[in-house]
């Protein structure tokens, strides 16, 4: 069972602090929680929304339905008013229009802010509101403030304090709160989450982990976290991050100093990996290691900048112009990029290919806990002494994105061509076979899925009480084909779910496997990701058909 | 080895595909000659280098050596100088590839004035391709993309590099060896970013920008290097047309100078 709140509002008030601090309270307090942001591409104004999930059982996607509102300002109110449905709540401030609409307690939020700590802070006060509504201890809040205002100083934090101690005293009668009970922690039988972190950081702390020394970058979302985090580390530690003019600069530059014996990576988003496509195959021709980590949001060109889509399948598995053949990691949950990402820096290394690592942008924004994060270890600068790097002595050699021949000069001879390029294809690694984790349960269907869509699927199966079963491949190239046959054998009935309008992961399975009149297919590409309810409906309806 | 031979230690010894009398083999021997003098040792050396004819120029010379996608010499070498500042990082391209295609990076080269030596080889067109107009060629530049001659006039090269940050500024033709070379030294010894702009004749497309045109109608600059406005000014007023130091102000990298790799 998992409740969930929704702090509803106008966006670069405050939702997302709001919404931040409840995630990590929540947390801090031993529930699994899952925020989930939306919001726009623009700075101040307009809807935003952050809804935090949380409950005594992890949990990968934000729920359905709300349990509990919160409003400042007519934004969020226009927009979700209509989903108090009875047995829903809401905290609504005094000055929204609410009269007549079952379930909601209006309180002056933004009143009491304005004639006290100050109008800015309406959502801290809101927060504290629904803190005591909840029942959560107003000391739950007091390491997420300390931890999210740190950088601005102790007297932000206090003033965050007295914001929310006002909220606490603002708190509804107990037998005004509803029927809305937080579980106590002792009732948990699971074990508790250890961390709460994003898509982001998980990829930003696995790069360091590894031994990721170099960031080249150009801004852009959802993917810009992971340049800032690993910029920040740099600044204390041993490390390059430079902001470049372009992606074509960033990408060339990670070229350059992989080249030179850093362990190097890029972090884009799609119109980013468009322009990348060039570098992905000059690291390919030139056989420098490349890791390419691509937030997926909704394309084609600008498309909607911070909207989730899985679209760049198609794009990543080709690579560019000519045979790049780069690896392609799809890691399906925040511990997965923590063992996958050290790996496919070590596939880069070792088959000296660029590798791009492919996520989501649920995946990388969302505000989850976390069990264990695992970083396996490779060494990487024992195998970078198998390569010539500049600076060895008796080493030389020439590179380049041309083809080379024998000589090591640029060759336009076709058996040159035909003998240096078998040798490439030789290289294609066949490892990756157990790159995939599968969820067995019932037989009466197979769920194919990657990315964050794991967490609505995981949600559909427990729902459907042991009917199916799904899979989740971690590697799309070289997709792990033989595992992925065998599993695919056991069902009659196989749903690809893809997060695109072309079903590019389907026709990735139909390329490779001939079970074609068993391969289902579900597809959303509206910005949202799939949803429990939606998948249950459509396996329903499938196997209501048996 | 004696010191007349010194600069066979850069050469790989391959015949190089230009057309004879192409003005890069000037430039190949200059840059040779200069490294000789300069005694660095080749595996400390990197060369990268840009695409068109005067970007197979890597493939001559002994050391790393990197011959990159179209345009994108300058940020590759900057990742391989960001990696390791210990390695000499030399640039060397066309006015396609570092005007055209490459002109964002050869500005915030410029700009971030990393530490690097970017030696152009201009001449006035796209010779791999057989002879386009180049963003360096004139107004009314006649080839087979513009065979009513160009509606564009060309770029001012020195003008621009200066103003976006660059350290060191010199120009020199491709059949004045001596001077060429001694501009690279000056620009290797230089630490920032440093532009040398060698016109190299293509005397196979291009019947306008000959070695006689170099002769006649490139003057050596006169003015005080070491002042940015008098620079500007009198490249502005040269339409770019000058050789020799053109501007040399000493400022440090903005590059960090951690070594990750060594």
């Amino acid at each position: 069972m998992h409740y969930s709140v929704k702090f509803s509002g106008t966006q670069g008030e405050g939702v997302d602090t709001a919404g931040e601090l409840m995630a990590a309270a929540l947390h801090g307090q031993g529930y699994w929680t899952y925020g989930y942001r939306n919001f726009s591409s623009r700075i101040k104004g307009g809807y935003a929304s952050f809804e935090v999930a949380f409950g005594i059982k992890p949990l990968r996607v934000k729920k359905e339905k709300q349990d509990v509102y919160v409003f400042i300002g007519p934004d969020g109110w226009e927009t979700d008013a209509r989903d108090i449905q009875p047995g829903v709540m809401a905290l609504a401030d005094s000055s929204l229009k609410t009269t007549g609409v079952e379930g909601v307690l209006a309180l002056p939020f933004l009143q009491v802010a304005s004639s006290g700590v100050g109008a800015i802070f309406k959502w801290v006060v809101a927060l504290g509101a629904l803190g005591a509504y909840l029942g959560l201890p107003q000391e739950a809040f007091n390491e997420p403030l300390a931890l999210v205002f740190s950088r601005k100083g102790t007297e932000l934090i206090a003033k965050n304090r007295a914001a929310l101690e006002v909220g606490y005293k603002m708190a509804p009668a107990p037998e005004q709160r509803g029927r809305f009970l937080l579980l106590q922690k002792s009732q948990q039988k699971e074990p508790s989450p250890l961390l709460l972190t994003r898509g982001s950081e998980v990829v930003a702390q696995a790069a360091l982990a590894v031994g990721c020394n170099f960031i080249s970058g150009y801004p852009i979302s959802p993917a810009s976290d992971v340049f800032s985090y690993l910029a920040r580390s740099f600044t204390s530690g041993p490390g390059v991050a430079i902001q470049t003019e372009d992606e074509i600069s960033a990408i060339d530059m990670a070229i350059g100093a992989s080249y030179a014996g850093a362990t190097a990576m890029v972090a884009t988003s799609g119109p980013g990996l468009s322009l990348m496509i060039e570098g992905i195959g000059l690291s390919s021709a030139t056989e420098v290691p490349l890791l390419v980590v691509n937030a997926q949001r909704v394309g084609p060109s600008t498309g909607m900048p911070t909207k989730h889509e899985q679209s760049d399948i198609n794009l990543s598995l080709v690579g560019g112009h000519g045979d790049v053949l780069p690896m392609v990691f799809c890691p399906s949950s925040l511990e997965e990029i923590g063992i996958d990402l050290p790996r496919a820096f070590y596939c880069a290394e070792k088959y000296r290919r660029p590798v791009i690592f492919l996520t989501d942008a649920a995946m990388m924004t969302a505000r989850a806990s976390v069990g264990e994060l695992c970083y396996p270890h490779y060494d990487l600068a024992e195998m970078k002494e198998t390569r010539a790097i500049p600076g060895a002595a008796g080493r030389m050699h020439h590179r380049s994105g041309n083809q080379l021949g024998a000589r090591g000069l640029p060759t336009e001879v076709a058996a040159a061509r035909r003998e240096a390029f078998s040798e490439r294809l030789k290289m294609w690694p066949e490892e990756m076979e157990d790159s995939f984790t599968m969820l067995s349960s019932g037989q009466e269907m197979l769920i194919v899925a990657i990315g964050s869509s794991r967490g609505a699927v995981e949600v559909a199966m427990e729902e459907l009480e042991g009917r199916v079963s799904a899979i989740f491949p971690r590697v799309l190239a070289p997709l792990p084909a033989k595992a992925l046959a065998q599993h695919f054998a056991q069902y009659e009935k196989i749903l690809v779910l893809d997060g695109n309008a072309q079903g590019q992961l389907l026709n990735l399975f139909k390329s490779h496997f001939a079970c074609h009149d068993r391969l289902l297919s579900q597809k959303r590409y509206d910005g949202e990701p799939f949803t429990p309810s939606e998948i249950i409906a459509y396996v329903k309806e499938v196997l209501r058909h048996e | 080895m004696n010191d007349h031979e010194a600069y066979k230690q850069y050469d790989r010894g391959h015949k190089p595909t230009w057309c004879t009398g192409c003005g890069d083999y000037g430039v190949l021997r200059a840059v040779e000659e200069a490294l000789a003098s300069l005694k660095i040792e080749p595996e400390n050396l990197v060369i990268v280098s840009g695409i068109g004819c005067s970007g197979r120029i890597s493939g001559y010379l002994k050391a790393y050596t990197f011959h990159s996608a179209h345009g994108r010499a300058l940020p590759v070498a900057e990742g391989i100088k960001l990696a390791n500042p210990k390695l000499q990082v030399l640039v060397l391209g066309g006015d396609g590839d570092g005007f055209a295609i490459g002109l964002g990076h050869t500005l915030h080269a410029a700009r971030r004035n990393s530490d690097l030596t970017y030696i152009m080889m201009t001449n006035h067109l796209y010779g791999l391709t057989k002879g386009q107009t180049s963003p360096v060629s004139p107004l009314g530049f006649v080839s087979s993309s513009t065979p009513a001659g160009s509606t564009h006039a060309g770029f001012n090269q020195p003008l621009m590099v200066m103003a976006a940050g660059a350290s060191f500024v010199a120009q020199g033709t491709a059949a004045q060896k001596e001077q060429v070379k001694d501009l690279i030294v000056q620009g290797v010894r230089t630490s920032g970013f440093s532009y040398i702009n060698i016109f190299s004749p293509c005397v196979t497309f291009n019947k306008v920008h000959t070695y006689k045109w170099a002769s006649e109608n490139l003057h050596e600059a006169t003015h005080n290097p070491h002042h940015l406005g008098e620079a500007l000014a009198e490249v502005a007023a040269h339409s770019g047309l000058l050789t020799g130091v053109l501007y040399n102000l000493h400022k440090s990298s903005i590059l960090s100078p951690s070594v990750l790799c060594s």
